[in-house]
């Protein structure tokens, strides 16, 4: 125990989140420890020992003797058992950072208890029991060489093969375009989110289109005040989203996309998602709400073939007792094109800058503990305020719509960010608030330094203390405003920390990978076969059809990969061209004429 | 030399026979040379009637029509066709070329032939229209500016290809009739029946005289002249005949034809008939060709003065209301002008003309003050013109359309027609129109007068500037960057009230209007040259402003002069009644 407790301790100052999970993991006792002929702890798995019964550093040192490296490579090690082989990786390339890849934890607890961790630290990075998808989003794997410990391979070969393959995907995403349609929610928190998974999509070369749902709110509200009869507002509304589940899917058939992903609270009703699975393709759906606040989830959950959640635990294994397929732990993130550090105007000094920014609607918790702060300079923006109360008088916006550029000038102004996550029934933390709000990733992607209430999953995806700093009560978050508001300098590193691992780690961007890459680990053949269709890139059907070498074929050329082609593409880019026109020009300007009056 | 003319008249039936005073003007003027004419399949089998063509060459767009388009793959299949056409085209090396056709697609085609040698509507290499012929110059204003246009659009075509209509007559080349007309010998007998043609269909429906009005001015022609009646059309107007069946006494001597004859046929049928009454269609024009008297019937957009027949002794009925004719892309929901003319206003001038042998006016059309009935005739400038047969109040439109066509003939150059003198002018319309109201009138010329004198001032300004802006040009100097910027600048506000006086009166916007396209067709980008043209330009809206300008001066006094020469003699001492005597 004294072992453990060390390198627990060395751990936390090396991995902090992998320590916080390696202490909090219940022991499965797998794994038997037994001793080698040379007197080495060896693991052992049921009858599987992962290393030499008699000299597992000669084992070692043999395994090793033909992996090499050059400068530009990283070594990638598949399989920890008790780190022999990695001690013998460090030994021969003492100034590279090397990757340790072990999917079960209990071989980790008990290489923690059995094993002196220091040799390892700093060297080595521990990936511990993280889903191939995650591992591949978070790190680039173009250099990665790879030392395959075969024993662990023997013990864990379904998750190895699968991280294999979840490489290959992710190589074959970044080198095709992928046509993906995103079905907005009507209105809500969530619309930003599948905002910025739009512009994430392609920003990273896919085709991604979204179906705006947002312009039938209206439609949707006005039921509820057509007829105070239930029973008919109920009749409309599931017409209102039939109706809506036809518009989608219209726009589905027209797009022919790869992917159909639906953020929370979009308007598919479980007879939508059937029949858009004829399009035979993956149909996704990211919740990004809370899902003992928002209970749909249980109504669609099964008829999607993937579901992504902010929450695990509790809400996976509800899922998978209702027939969730596929449920997937991705939290939110920033975008780092929208959530960025500005410059900001004299205008917007005066009107952002303040001790204390708040950037956020009025729930219940937050109007009950604000009114802790009423004796700093503290300004509040957002929606649903009680603006004639103490608290509502520091509404700067008096509840009206905040464009986004303005949250950034926000996030951006303010000494101290308040990130207090929304709840309906506690006076100030939830003691069990597990998900991550999008508004700390996005603080922090702009510069800011935010004050933020303990989570339990945020802990693996910032350092506390470090990266971002946490509170557990309101008492405690009054403390650290008053000490963070005199140390600022601190506070400054904290949230140039916090801006470093986002970005790094916490982007939409790396979302979006880890989540294609979950999605078409189990469909890269029919994605490649849909891909590789000559209807996929009309251009490239066209130039196929007329020869690459004709002369149409070569001007057709400059329109491969293009998002829409047609006829009219070629007009207009002749229109906005200069000098004479070619003959191959000519010719589309005629054939224009013609299609426009003949057929 | 030219050896070998290609004529691009992808265009519908009538237009193939208003082309054939340009193609015998052609063929005159290049009597050795090959003609082909490229047309479009639909009148393949009607071009084979047009004289003068050693080769046709069918373009045919109409086989894509209804294909699917599932496969997305049509657009290649046109583009394809289009090369290989195009292709073939250029192989047989044209040195001249002739667009009859006013499309944009046939101007993309001349600029991808790139034949240097092109009369008619063209494409410059960076894909804008141009016309360089003063005459297409003209026919790209005239749409906007209908009330004041003297010219039948075959003049302006026939010129526009460089050929002199007054010498060329539209024409078709005949076949063996009676081979072709046997098929319908159980029906008609040719050599007793009075045979009238009626086409009682058209293009557009809005243009259509109703079946009514048909079925009883064939009624009374059946009783009045024991005529023979034969109903003409394609098979889509079936429905209007059966209509005019149903409505008629007299089923037995009308002869449903709609939809039965091919293009042979149908030109053989209509030069056996002794009358061809019909909307504005290509039928129309056929018997125009082929030498048999029309009376039209010109409703809605049809316009008597753009497209009668163009050949004499033809009459037309058009209403004379205030929005008639009306203009191309709209559409009337009050359609009014079809019910001005009676079936007894057609068949009174129908009964006179087959009693006398002319037209002339009827007593029953006199007092028609809603109706225009013109025919056609050769004036005294040989060119074809309408005659108003009723004596309608002159206004000032007429005065304008009749200023115009000397006008327009002295600057859209061509040498064939003397000027005439002014008088001439006066005589016209003295003769055709009731002239008392020229006091009035001449008011009203008065103040077109003074924006063409306004016109003149800014005619003036804009030489001055392009004066300026040459100099600058030439000398290079650097300084003057500044001041050329601001000539540009100023030209353009100069333009631009050039182009508002034309706004406020209509009746000299047609010389706005062509000063106008002169200048969208300036070429290149040289600064030099873009001024000299700039010069030209204004040079000729002041010259054309002046003349025009003297024009209705001299049209206005002359017929004041007339007017009050007749008023003198109304009230000449030896008409006054003396008391008592």
């Amino acid at each position: 125990m004294q072992l453990f407790n060390k390198n627990l301790d060395l751990l936390r100052s090396h991995q902090p989140a992998l320590a916080n999970r390696v202490e909090r993991e219940p022991r499965q006792n797998i794994v038997r420890t037994k001793i080698s002929k040379d007197g080495n702890p060896i693991p052992q798995i049921g009858s599987v020992s992962l290393h030499s019964n008699y000299n597992p550093t000669k084992e070692a040192e043999n395994g090793v003797s033909g992996y090499c490296l050059d400068n530009t490579q990283k070594p990638v090690i598949y399989g920890l058992g008790f780190g022999y082989h990695v001690l013998e990786v460090i030994k021969r390339y003492p100034s590279k950072e090397i990757l340790v890849i072990e999917p079960l934890i209990s071989i980790f607890q008990s290489f923690m208890e059995s094993v002196d961790l220091e040799p390892f630290v700093p060297n080595i990075k521990f990936i511990i029991s993280t889903p191939p998808p995650k591992i591949i989003a978070s790190n680039e794997t173009s250099n990665w060489k790879k030392f395959q410990h075969n024993p662990s391979k023997r013990i864990s070969d379904d998750y190895f093969n699968k991280l294999d393959n979840a490489i290959e995907v992710s190589n074959y995403l970044k080198n095709n375009k992928l046509r993906i349609l995103i079905v907005n929610p009507y209105y809500g928190g969530s619309l930003p989110t599948a905002n910025y998974c739009k512009q994430a999509l392609n920003t990273m070369g896919h085709h991604a289109e979204s179906v705006d749902c947002e312009n039938f709110a209206d439609g949707f509200f006005s039921i509820k005040k057509i007829t105070r009869n239930t029973t008919n507002e109920n009749l409309l509304a599931s017409q209102y989203a039939r109706f809506m589940g036809q518009y989608i899917a219209a726009k589905a058939a027209d797009f022919k996309p790869d992917l159909v992903l639906s953020i929370a609270q979009a308007p598919l009703t479980p007879e939508s998602i059937s029949n858009l699975k004829k399009l035979n393709v993956p149909i996704a759906f990211w919740f990004v709400e809370d899902f003992r606040t928002i209970k749909y989830w249980k109504d669609v959950a099964p008829f999607y073939d993937y579901f992504f959640t902010l929450q695990r635990g509790k809400f996976t294994e509800e899922l998978l007792s209702i027939g969730a397929k596929n449920p997937y732990y991705l939290p939110q993130g920033c975008l780092p094109s929208v959530h960025k550090e500005i410059n900001l105007s004299l205008d917007d000094l005066n009107q952002y800058s303040t001790d204390i920014s708040f950037m956020g609607a009025g729930y219940y918790n937050r109007v009950q503990s604000f009114t802790r702060l009423l004796n700093h300079n503290f300004k509040i923006w957002g929606t649903e305020w009680s603006l004639n109360s103490q608290v509502g008088s520091l509404v700067q916006n008096k509840n009206q719509r905040i464009d986004p550029i303005d949250i950034v000038k926000i996030y951006n102004a303010g000494k101290i960010n308040l990130n207090l996550h929304s709840s309906k029934f506690h006076e100030g933390v939830n003691p069990v608030g597990d998900f991550v709000n999008p508004r700390t990733f996005e603080i922090a992607a702009c510069g800011g330094f935010q004050l933020v209430d303990e989570r339990s999953e945020l802990v693996e995806l910032m350092e506390p203390g470090a990266e971002v700093v946490t509170f557990n009560s309101i008492d405690n978050l009054c403390e650290k405003v008053d000490y963070y508001l005199n140390n600022e300098n601190e506070a400054r590193l904290i949230a140039l920390n916090g801006k470093k691992r986002v970005l790094n780690e916490h982007t939409i961007q790396h979302r979006m990978h880890e989540m294609l890459v979950h999605i078409f680990m189990d469909n890269l053949n029919s994605l490649k076969d849909r891909i590789d269709s000559p209807y996929r890139d009309s251009v490239s059907f066209y130039i196929d059809k007329v020869g690459e070498s004709s002369k149409l074929g070569l001007y057709l050329d400059q329109f491969r990969g293009l998002k829409e082609f047609s006829v009219k593409t070629m007009v207009d880019c002749i229109a906005e061209g200069k000098g004479d026109l070619s003959d191959e020009e000519l010719l589309v300007l005629m054939t224009d004429q013609v299609v426009k009056s003949e057929v | 030399m030219v050896k070998n003319i290609l004529i691009l008249n992808m265009t519908r039936m009538g237009d193939l026979v208003q082309s054939t005073p340009a193609i015998a003007g052609l063929r005159k003027e290049y009597p050795n040379a090959s003609i082909t004419l490229v047309v479009s399949s639909l009148f393949d089998e009607f071009s084979k009637k047009i004289p003068f063509i050693n080769k046709r060459v069918v373009f045919d767009i109409k086989q894509f029509e209804n294909r699917e388009v599932k496969n997305k793959i049509l657009w290649i299949d046109i583009y394809q066709y289009l090369e290989k056409f195009l292709s073939n085209l250029k192989f047989d090396d044209y040195d001249l070329l002739i667009n009859l056709s006013h499309s944009k697609l046939s101007a993309f085609m001349i600029s991808y032939l790139k034949i240097k040698n092109i009369r008619g509507f063209g494409c410059n290499e960076n894909g804008d229209r141009i016309m360089v012929n003063p005459w297409m110059q003209y026919f790209g204003i005239e749409p906007l500016n209908r009330q004041f246009n003297p010219f039948n659009l075959v003049e302006i075509f026939t010129r526009s290809a460089g050929v002199f209509p007054e010498d060329n007559p539209i024409q078709l080349l005949s076949d063996d009739n009676k081979l072709i007309l046997k098929k319908f010998e159980n029906d008609i007998n040719y050599d007793d029946d009075l045979l009238i043609g009626i086409q009682a269909g058209s293009s557009l429906e809005g243009r259509r005289w109703s079946p009514q009005n048909f079925a009883i001015l064939a009624d009374k022609l059946i009783e009045k002249l024991d005529a023979k009646i034969i109903l003409l059309g394609v098979d889509s107007e079936k429905n209007i005949a059966e209509q005019i069946i149903l409505i008629s006494k007299y089923k037995n001597k009308i002869i449903d034809l709609t939809g039965r004859t091919n293009i042979d046929q149908l030109t053989a049928l209509v030069s056996r008939c002794s009358y061809l009454i019909t909307n504005d269609t290509g039928t129309m024009h056929i018997a125009a060709a082929v030498g048999t008297t029309i009376v039209g019937l010109f409703f809605a957009h049809a316009h008597p003065f753009e497209t009668a027949p163009y050949s004499s002794g033809h009459i037309i009925f058009q209403a004379r209301i205030s929005c008639a004719p009306c203009s191309y892309g709209v559409t009337c929901d009050n359609v009014i002008c079809v019910n001005k003319v009676h079936p007894k206003h057609v068949m009174s001038m129908i009964l006179s003309h087959y009693k006398y042998g002319a037209w002339c006016a009827v007593p029953e059309i006199s007092n028609l003050n809603e109706v225009n009935i013109y025919e056609t005739c050769v004036g005294k400038d040989w060119r074809l013109r309408l005659r108003p047969l009723i004596k309608n109040s002159l206004t000032l439109n007429d005065i304008f359309r009749e200023a115009y066509l000397m006008h327009w003939m002295v600057f859209l150059g061509t040498t064939k027609i003397n000027k005439s003198s002014q008088s001439h002018v006066k005589d016209i319309l003295l003769k055709e129109y009731d002239c008392r109201n020229i006091l009035t009138l001449s008011k009203q010329v008065e103040v077109k007068a003074c924006a063409l004198r306004d016109l003149d001032n800014l005619a003036s300004r804009g030489i001055s500037y392009a004066n300026d802006l040459i100099d600058m040009c030439l000398n290079k100097i650097s300084t003057h960057i500044i001041r050329i910027k601001f000539l540009s600048e100023e030209i353009e506000v100069l333009d631009n009230k050039i182009s508002q006086i034309g706004f406020i009166h209509p009746e000299i916007k047609p010389v706005v209007d062509i000063f106008a396209k002169r200048k969208e067709n300036f070429q290149g980008d040289d600064p030099i040259k873009l001024s000299k043209e700039s010069l030209k330009c204004y040079r000729q809206l002041k010259e054309e402003g002046n003349y025009l300008e003297n024009l209705l001066a001299s049209i206005t006094s002359d017929l004041k002069i007339a007017n009050a020469d007749n008023f003198h003699a109304a009230v000449n001492s030896i008409n006054v009644e003396v008391p008592g005597r």
